[in-house]
């Protein structure tokens, strides 16, 4: 009688348990990929900022650069572009006025973006869309996509730091 | 010395004690059953019935009591055991005394004897009135309520001893030695029987009697009344 | 009987106990392994489903994200992997960065060990935690970041889905909660069943064992109803069968008594009667012998006294096997015991060769017949073996009537001692020719012994022997005064 006490009280505790902890344990599945690429944002009718790739970027398997992003920026929204209702809230330049962007920081720490032009009369989604258009390329180019505190001097102006996340966005392209 | 009725069935145990009384000195007319016991008895002339309980015919209880109906004339059985019941039932049934058998002789005479002896007369010339029951020592006549009893020699024996000193307690030792004789003192039926059959015939109420009383752990006493 | 515990239990409680134990047992062990399983599927399948659910999400949605996201790209992202069917969260990290999602939402941080899995072993997985009782599954995607050459090689995007499996310990607690609830009635129903089994088996036990004792009480009539065919009925029939067999020898040998007793009292009626005429003529013969020539005189006592003899020896052998037969009975009267003894001297004549002493109102409830023939007895025999002047005294003693017979005689022999009251037993073979039948002191003994009293012999220091008769004054229920009132 006694051999069987114990299976019966180990029993009765085994079931006060209820569900306990467990794993970690391993899922089968290939994991997923995203590809990095740098991105131009423009504004959209409903007044927030929305990616778009760089048709350029997307064919040219170059070392991404802020400067380079922002200059494509500024050389203004492609037909491609303006046919997914996008704008710009930056001054057009022509191909001709394209201004040096220089860009400061390596690899961490917050970016410096000179503009050949008075930052403090761009609108606040124009310096939106500097700013992440900024942090989108150096996102890249540093393999990490932390926020990037972006300043813009320009005009014997400053302005920033700015982030990317301060601004309103739109989910970008399905890639 | 007297006239005996012996009623006895076994022809050799008649013939013994007939001869043995007659030579002791006592008349005697010998019957075989029941029934001519009683016709002798009622011829008349006998003073005192000796019974065999065993009877053939007639049961010796019957006859026992058709004797005693008959009139108060001694009766003593003749029993074949001593502790029997059947003492106690022929003692109820009238019997005076009995004797067991084999009896001696002059065992069986002695107790006629006594038996005879109850019937005299005590020495007392007055008659006394005790309640409705009236007593007449010379005579031996009692009477109840102005009629006359007619008591076999026990019961008037016992009678007269008790009423002779009215409120004395009688031990049943002095009673059967005074009634009976100084050899019976061990036979308490006796005496319960006599007083039973004597509160019959005297009382008003047998059962709550006025007469004859018991008195728990001593015997009997006559009255008070 | 004692079980296991130590404690002693009757039948019925060991039979319970078993029943019951082993009710529990098997309802815990089900209950248990019911519950484990139910938790098992439930807890398996929500699980199976969220964690593949999630790879699945995971894996088909990370192609849709665009790289860098955004606040929104990663707010869309998110929202399309939280399941909405019950509470969850997803976040999103990068090494140390938290990147999106709440992190109180959950309260749940994702253990270490899963990100361990998940970043340095690039795969899928998922563990489960318990936080504040309830327990939530984790699930971690590892999502690889292909960075266009030229740019560093960026740190594996880990997604975590955690999410509350609540519902999922509510249902394996309802049916702990069912099985425990269960467990109740079913133990009350076993040990009902069991006392139903007990009774059932107990009954005829409990009926056997009280039938027993009837019979050992004397009630030999006791029978047991014999119901069904197992081991019980079996012994219930084996009871019956010895106990008729058992009646039936009562009964014979109750039969064989009573022919015996019958037989005694037809010889003692029988011989009786031709004894009864021999009495009654023998007296003649010994008046008459004077006048019968030489040897007819001679025989003519000799038949007187031999018949007397006889009648004497008879009377003796009837008293004593009356006793053997246990047909002696005992009426006791209220009696004063110094006038029956003196009765019993003075009717034989003997009170000139006995002195008595006796105490006034000494009175006892005894049988007066036996007490006769207890005194006549002992007196008659001092007086025969013994030698004058025999002495008697009565005292009361307690509860007890003591009547001393001493005699001034030889005494009593050693030898002779134990075998005094020996039916046929003579001390003085010289005197085996006397009065006595040799059943004197036996029937003395056998009266007094019928009272609940004792009698012993001794002799006295200062020579002779003395009986002591020492009787109960009173019997157990007394019945004085005879029947009538």
């Amino acid at each position: 009688m006694r051999k069987l006490w114990i299976p019966l009280v180990s029993g009765l505790l085994a079931t006060g348990c209820g569900i306990g902890t467990a794993g970690p344990d391993r899922l089968d599945g290939t994991p997923a990929e995203v590809t990095a690429i740098p991105r131009l944002y423009w504004v959209t009718h409903d007044g927030r900022l929305r990616a778009s790739v760089g048709a350029e970027y997307a064919k040219q398997p170059s070392e991404p650069s802020a400067e380079q992003a922002v200059r494509s920026l500024l050389a203004g929204p492609t037909e491609l572009v303006r046919a997914t209702n996008l704008d710009t809230a930056l001054p057009e330049m022509t191909a001709g006025q394209l201004p040096e962007v220089t860009a400061q920081g390596k690899d961490k720490g917050p970016l410096t973006l000179t503009l050949p032009h008075d930052v403090s009369r761009l609108s606040k989604l124009a310096v939106g869309q500097l700013v992440c258009t900024a942090w989108s390329a150096e996102a890249v180019r540093r393999g990490d996509i932390a926020q990037i505190e972006v300043t813009l001097s320009g005009g014997g102006r400053r302005s920033g730091p700015h982030r990317c996340a301060d601004y309103p966005t739109a989910p970008g392209p399905s890639a | 010395m007297s006239h005996v009725l012996l009623i006895e069935d076994d022809p050799a145990l008649r013939i013994g004690l007939e001869m043995a009384l007659r030579r002791m000195g006592h008349e005697v007319a010998a019957c075989g059953t029941g029934e001519e016991g009683l016709r002798r008895l009622g011829a008349g002339g006998i003073e005192v019935v000796v019974l065999d309980l065993m009877l053939p015919g007639m049961d010796g209880f019957e006859v026992c009591r058709r004797i005693r109906a008959a009139g108060p004339v001694p009766l003593l059985m003749l029993t074949a055991r001593g502790d029997d019941i059947d003492v106690v039932a022929g003692l109820e049934a009238g019997a005076d005394d009995y004797v067991v058998k084999p009896v001696q002789p002059r065992v069986l005479s002695a107790r006629i004897s006594a038996v005879l002896r109850r019937s005299d007369p005590m020495p007392r010339e007055h008659s006394e009135q005790h309640g409705e029951v009236v007593i007449d020592r010379a005579s031996l006549v009692v009477s109840k309520s102005g009629v006359e009893m007619a008591l076999p020699p026990t019961e008037l024996r016992l009678l007269l001893t008790l009423s002779a000193t009215p409120g004395r307690v009688f031990g049943r030792e002095e009673l059967l030695e005074v009634v009976w004789g100084y050899d019976r003192v061990s036979e308490h039926r006796l005496v319960d029987a006599a007083v039973q059959r004597l509160r019959l015939k005297i009382e008003d109420v047998p059962g709550t009697p006025r007469y004859v009383q018991t008195v728990r752990g001593f015997g009997y006493r006559f009255g008070p009344l | 009987m004692t079980a296991w515990w130590g404690r002693p239990r009757g039948l019925r409680a060991r039979l319970v106990t078993a029943f019951v134990l082993l009710a529990a047992f098997s309802t815990t062990a089900t209950a248990v392994l019911t519950y484990r399983q139910a938790r098992s599927s439930i807890l398996d399948r929500s699980q199976s489903a969220l964690t593949s659910d999630f790879r699945n999400q995971v894996a088909a949605l990370a192609p849709t994200l665009s790289w860098p996201a955004n606040e929104a790209d990663l707010a869309r992202f998110m929202d399309r992997l939280v399941p909405r069917t019950r509470q969850a969260s997803v976040r999103v990290v990068q090494s140390t960065t938290h990147l999106a999602g709440d992190a109180s939402a959950s309260g749940v941080p994702v253990p270490d060990e899963l990100r361990g899995r998940v970043r340095g072993q690039n795969s899928y997985g998922y563990q489960r935690v318990v936080d504040g009782g309830v327990p939530w599954l984790v699930v971690g995607a590892p999502v690889k970041v292909k960075q266009p050459t030229g740019a560093k090689a960026s740190a594996p995007v880990e997604v975590y889905l955690t999410a509350s499996l609540r519902t999922e310990q509510e249902d394996t607690t309802a049916v702990l909660d069912a099985a425990r609830n269960g467990a109740l009635p079913v133990a009350l129903a076993a040990i009902l069943l069991a006392l139903l089994s007990a009774r059932r088996v107990l009954r005829p036990v409990r009926d056997l064992g009280r039938a027993a004792r009837d019979l050992a009480e004397g009630r030999l009539d006791t029978r047991v109803a014999v119901k069904g065919k197992d081991e019980l009925a079996d012994l219930a029939g084996t009871f019956n069968k010895s106990a008729r067999e058992l009646e039936s020898t009562v009964e014979e040998l109750r039969g064989m008594e009573a022919k015996a007793r019958r037989f005694a009292a037809d010889v003692s009626h029988e011989l009786r009667t031709p004894l009864s005429v021999m009495t009654a003529v023998t007296d003649v013969l010994e008046e008459e012998a004077p006048s019968m020539r030489g040897d007819a005189a001679t025989a003519a006592g000799l038949v007187g006294s031999e018949t007397r003899r006889l009648v004497r020896l008879v009377s003796d052998l009837m008293e004593i096997s009356r006793f053997d037969a246990g047909a002696a009975e005992l009426r006791r009267k209220e009696l004063d015991v110094a006038r029956q003894i003196t009765a019993t001297v003075q009717s034989r004549g003997w009170q000139e060769r006995v002195r008595t002493c006796f105490p006034e109102g000494v009175r006892a409830g005894l049988d007066p017949r036996r007490l006769d023939v207890i005194t006549a007895n002992l007196v008659g025999n001092a007086l025969r073996h013994g030698g004058e002047p025999v002495t008697v005294t009565l005292r009361s003693e307690a509860e007890d009537v003591v009547i001393e017979v001493a005699d001034s005689g030889p005494g009593i022999p050693g030898d002779a001692l134990p075998h005094l009251f020996d039916r046929f037993y003579k001390a003085d073979t010289a005197r085996s020719r006397s009065e006595g039948s040799g059943l004197g002191l036996a029937i003395a003994r056998e009266n007094v012994l019928l009272h609940g009293g004792e009698l012993t012999a001794a002799n006295r220091p200062e020579g002779g022997a003395v009986f002591t008769v020492r009787l109960p004054s009173r019997g157990p229920e007394q019945n004085d005064e005879g029947s009538r009132s």
